[in-house]
């Protein structure tokens, strides 16, 4: 199976998703995937050109600014970055989708 | 009357030695303002019903003088108006420490519950206290599959802490008569054994009474409770670490005899060591100032957090020389306790030399001072940190002359391989002697190959190149004789090693070196980096590489009850502690605020908590962290997390070095109990045992 990359964005790219990755760790864990995680600041996010990029709700209208790929990146947006359950309930479709996870 | 009021009636009921404000606020776990009311509320009771109320004296601490009589009737009154079946808090405290600290029978928690009647969530809740209560002795609370719950921690810390508890909380006066007037003093009295406290006044009385030399009788009930705690750890197999080195030499005299009869009459067969040990504690139960507070527990504290301070600092692994170095410092720390109770001043007339030539040592014992004139409550001084000083170097010379220079050799055997490896352990057990491989007769051209100097064999060998011992397989006395010749003979081959390097800066610079070559380092890629130091036997310090939350929020960094107009005015307030302290420069805070301002309100990470950050190139200049909690909560712009009431504001060096803490700050978003109890904490020092107080637990 091969292994997704995730990559966790906020402004700095040390605190806040730092922490979120550690809240997926946790879930990623828990969902039995193996996957390769590191976190950025959002001006290099799109460059790293991962599977997934899992941020916070308000960076959404930066991301629209950008030019990413749908069919190369999926991007998560939450509410409550360090939440297990949300972060749960949305990765579960998308790896699904690109499927490291059984349906 | 309230329960805890009760308690602290009945606690000047018993004693009529002054009691500060300070001390029974720490031994009631109340804040001092709390203590205080209860104070009022006590003389409100005895004015009431026609008594004397407790007097303040300056500089003593307060009183309550009653004929005893009077106390009696009190007592009794109060004894009356508890509620019968249920035990209380101090009580359920002593009995789950003592249950706990019982290493004959297995603790379970749901027994506890069982046996205290308290559910599940108040045990978890006195478990959290004594957890607490603990920490400063370094001793942590385990479960284990097999024994059940146990202490965890220097066995000399352990007995320490045993005393203390018992003696603050029970009248030891009615303890050493066997008597108990209450439901706490019968659980001393349980764990402590009737018999052998009777046995052990007797051969007090008989052996020490006469022999005034040594001791002092004001402490009689003190040194009883100390040896029945003694007794009871020996009697359950816990005995204080024995390094090899021991020199176990004891003075013989009434102190001695005490101990042997004490031994004898309970039948215990303790080791030369634990004697040793016991003769050692009584005798410097010295006469002080009456009024002084009893020191010895503080001084065995101080004692053993110092040695770990040091090693911790200096990476000198102090505490294998345990015995010499903590007799010493003992013995020192107590004089220097009295002397400062006395307002004495020590002279060290080698002060400068020591600070010259011990400088890093001497910096380290000066760190350490904050906790010893916490518990002073007076300024140490360049001469008495001198003193102390002396102690570490000369046990660091001591070691660094055993371990600075070895011999590498080979043992050549024919014997058979376990025969030769037993002589190698011999010899290096025994001399200073590094054997780098067991070879046979016909194994000799391998020798060429190895870095050795010297040569041993059991059997004649032709090698002209390098020197030979010939020795029995077995060592006997004569060939140890023979083997310090031939090693005095041959010491142009002795090596100077030097395998305790640090390597703590070495993997800095790997590091970084890895970031400056263009590379990524991740959390993994860490750990590998880490896993490979390790396998290579570096020894690295993580601590310093990634410190924990407790390692890098200072004291000072902490602001509690703080108000803030906006959320501007709060990220540049909780900043300010890391500016005053150079940790970060001014365009931080203004990078952490253009970062909101851009982005949105992404660092409130949870529920009313926000984590303000900027990257390390916006004016960082080392790790650092800070905290402020708000007297009214501040709402930032988040939809679901605001309103904030705590704000951490962190500034990172790099992705990695704040890893630790990042889990520290992640569970505590999890945790909505402690945070609660963060919001409400009043001052740093409640803070601080809120966000660090629990030791690792794991519950089964």
């Amino acid at each position: 199976m091969k292994k997704v990359k995730i990559l966790f964005v906020c402004g700095a790219g040390l605190g806040s998703s730092f922490a979120c990755q550690m809240a997926a760790e946790d879930v990623l864990g828990k969902l039995g995937v193996q996957a390769n995680l590191d976190h950025s600041d959002i001006s290099s996010a799109v460059s790293v050109r991962p599977d997934i990029i899992m941020t916070a709700q308000n960076f959404r209208t930066q991301f629209e600014k950008f030019d990413v790929d749908p069919a190369q990146t999926t991007i998560i947006y939450l509410k409550n970055i360090v939440s297990k359950q949300e972060i749960e309930e949305k990765i579960t479709p998308v790896l699904q989708e690109k499927g490291v996870l059984a349906q | 009357m309230k329960e805890r009021t009760q308690r602290i009636f009945a606690r000047f009921l018993r004693v009529s030695a002054p009691l500060t404000v300070e001390d029974l606020s720490k031994e009631f776990r109340v804040s001092e303002r709390t203590l205080r009311n209860e104070v009022v509320r006590i003389n409100e009771y005895l004015i009431q019903h026609q008594y004397p109320a407790i007097t303040t004296a300056r500089g003593t601490g307060m009183t309550l003088l009653l004929p005893e009589q009077e106390t009696r009737v009190l007592l009794e009154r109060i004894e009356e108006t508890r509620a019968k079946d249920y035990y209380r808090p101090d009580e359920r405290f002593l009995s789950l420490l003592l249950e706990i600290a019982d290493t004959s029978r297995v603790t379970l928690l749901y027994e506890m519950e069982e046996q205290l009647q308290v559910s599940k969530s108040t045990l978890d809740e006195d478990m959290r206290k004594l957890r607490q209560y603990l920490n400063p002795y370094g001793i942590a609370v385990v479960s284990l599959t097999k024994q059940g719950i146990v202490l965890q921690g220097d066995e000399r810390s352990i007995r320490s802490m045993l005393f203390e508890a018992i003696h603050n909380q029970v009248d030891i006066e009615q303890l050493t008569q066997g008597k108990s007037s209450d439901v706490i003093t019968e659980f001393a009295l349980r764990y402590l054994d009737r018999d052998v406290l009777r046995v052990l006044g007797k051969l007090y009385d008989e052996r020490l009474e006469k022999a005034d030399a040594e001791t002092n009788h004001v402490y009689r009930n003190q040194i009883i409770l100390f040896a029945a705690v003694w007794a009871r750890r020996v009697r359950e197999g816990n005995t204080v670490s024995e390094s090899t080195k021991t020199r176990a030499e004891i003075k013989e005299g009434p102190v001695r005899r005490f101990a042997d009869e004490i031994c004898a009459e309970l039948s215990l067969f303790p080791s030369l060591h634990e004697i040793k040990y016991m003769t050692f504690s009584i005798e410097s139960f010295k006469p002080k100032d009456m009024n002084s507070s009893f020191d010895w527990v503080a001084a065995q504290l101080l004692t053993i957090q110092l040695i770990e301070h040091m090693e911790k600092v200096t990476g000198i692994p102090f505490s294998q020389e345990e015995e010499d170095l903590h007799e010493g410092l003992y013995r020192h720390i107590t004089g220097l306790l009295s002397r400062s109770q006395n307002n004495l001043q020590a002279f060290n007339p080698l002060k400068d030399t020591i600070k010259e030539s011990y400088g890093a040592m001497y910096q380290a014992v000066a760190c350490f001072g904050q906790q010893i004139e916490a518990y002073t409550k007076t300024c140490l001084s360049e001469d008495e940190i001198g003193f102390l000083t002396v102690y570490f170097s000369t046990s660091a010379s001591r070691m660094h002359e055993e371990e600075q220079e070895v011999y590498q050799a080979v043992v050549v055997c024919n014997h058979g391989i376990s025969t030769g490896k037993l002589l190698a352990a011999n010899l290096k057990r025994q001399f200073n002697i590094d054997i780098v491989a067991v070879l046979s007769t016909y194994e000799l051209s391998f020798i060429d190959k190895l870095d050795v100097d010297l040569i041993f064999a059991t059997i004649p060998i032709e090698y002209p190149k390098k020197p030979i011992l010939l020795l029995n397989p077995i060592l006997m006395e004569s060939d140890k004789k023979e083997v310090s010749a031939f090693l005095t003979e041959h010491n142009n081959h002795r090596r100077k090693i030097s395998n305790k390097l640090d390597a703590t800066k070495l993997m800095q610079d790997v590091l970084s070196l890895i970031v400056d070559s263009g590379g990524n380092v991740t959390p993994s890629s860490y750990q590998q980096v880490e896993n490979t130091f390790k396998r290579h036997q570096l020894k690295i310090n993580t601590r310093e590489l990634q410190p924990m939350l407790q390692d890098v929020l200072t004291d000072t960094h902490i602001l509690l009850n703080q108000e803030g107009a906006d959320w501007r005015e709060v990220i540049t307030k909780v900043a300010e502690p890391l500016l005053d302290s150079g940790v970060i420069e001014q365009r931080y805070v203004s990078a952490m605020i253009k970062s909101v301002e851009e982005f949105g309100a992404y660092i409130v990470v949870g529920k009313h908590l926000a984590l303000a950050h900027a990257r390390p190139e916006d004016g960082v200049n080392e790790l650092g962290i800070s905290v402020m909690t708000l007297k009214d909560p501040v709402s930032f712009g988040h939809p679901d997390n605001d309103p904030v009431k705590i704000v951490f504001c962190l500034a990172a060096i790099n992705s990695h070095s704040h890893i630790k803490i990042m889990k520290n700050l992640v569970e505590l978003i999890d945790d909505n109990e402690k945070l609660e109890k963060l919001f409400a904490a009043q001052d740093v020092v409640t803070f601080n045992e809120v966000l660090h107080g629990e030791a690792p637990f794991q519950d089964n």
